[in-house]
């Protein structure tokens, strides 16, 4: 498994678009992905889960990924959520 | 005989005009990386569930709600553009998490003329996030009634 944590810095929290930007991007990965908050645990690829956290600004938000992209899928999420919860490797397939 | 995999529908979540999500004056949402679905330019403030379900999760700020549906779907409802800046002024919700909705139960109240003194656009939009469910998802455009007009009809894989 690995771990990291990120603390949010939108000034709103984890509101309708970050969770929905995160639950996307995360789902390009094979690995489980769970994340804690306020005592809570979200599955990482529901929009729904990671809104119902309740994350706001300042919320400490742990990040368990387990599975056989853990490594890849750990770096690229933690540079995602560094870069403000935006996608900086989107790549157009269409 | 052959049973076709039945079809289903979502209604709308507030009276008004649906508009694809194409013509939402939101990238995010436009752009359909969020789910599919569809967005209601709406004439009143009351929102109704689309379907029968569990409310998920709804922001501090009661400007958007999620509904985990009976069948599986997970759908996101977001009442105006950029509401979430206005930190809860001209929102009631009517429910709480976990409290079980039936199609057409009001979840909120929305003060559309409050979004619009702020600047904000209204435009109301309904989102299912895991459409890797669907086998099938059309948008059903045009004037609608809450809790009335269908909005999509879909189908569910297997």
């Amino acid at each position: 498994m690995k771990q990291f944590t990120y603390c949010i810095e939108d000034p709103n929290g984890m509101h309708a678009r970050p969770a929905g930007m995160l639950a996307t991007f995360a789902k390009r990965f094979d690995s489980d992905i769970r994340v804690l908050a306020n005592g809570k645990t979200a599955d990482g690829k529901r929009l729904l889960s990671l809104m119902s956290l309740g994350a706001v600004h300042g919320t400490e938000l742990t990040f368990c990924i387990t599975g056989k992209d853990e490594e890849t899928a750990a770096a690229r999420i933690e540079s995602f959520c560094r870069a403000g919860m935006k996608d900086t490797e989107e790549k157009k397939e269409d | 005989m052959f049973f076709s995999k039945k079809e289903k529908s979502l209604l709308a979540v507030a009276d008004g005009r649906a508009i694809p999500l194409s013509e939402v004056p939101d990238e995010a949402f436009a752009s359909g990386i969020l789910g599919v679905g569809v967005a209601i330019e709406p004439s009143g403030g009351t929102i109704c569930s689309p379907i029968d379900g569990v409310i998920e999760s709804i922001t501090e700020t009661g400007h958007a709600y999620t509904v985990h549906s009976d069948d599986g779907l997970d759908i996101l409802i977001h009442i105006g553009i950029d509401t979430v800046t206005l930190g809860g002024k001209g929102f009631l919700p009517m429910v709480k998490e976990g409290y079980k909705v039936k199609t057409g139960d009001v979840i909120a109240r929305a003060d559309l003329e409050a979004i619009r003194t702020a600047g904000l656009s209204t435009v109301t939009v309904m989102l299912i996030t895991n459409p890797e469910r669907l086998e099938k998802n059309e948008p059903q455009l045009g004037e609608v009634q809450s809790g009335k007009s269908e909005i999509i009809r879909y189908r569910l894989l297997k």
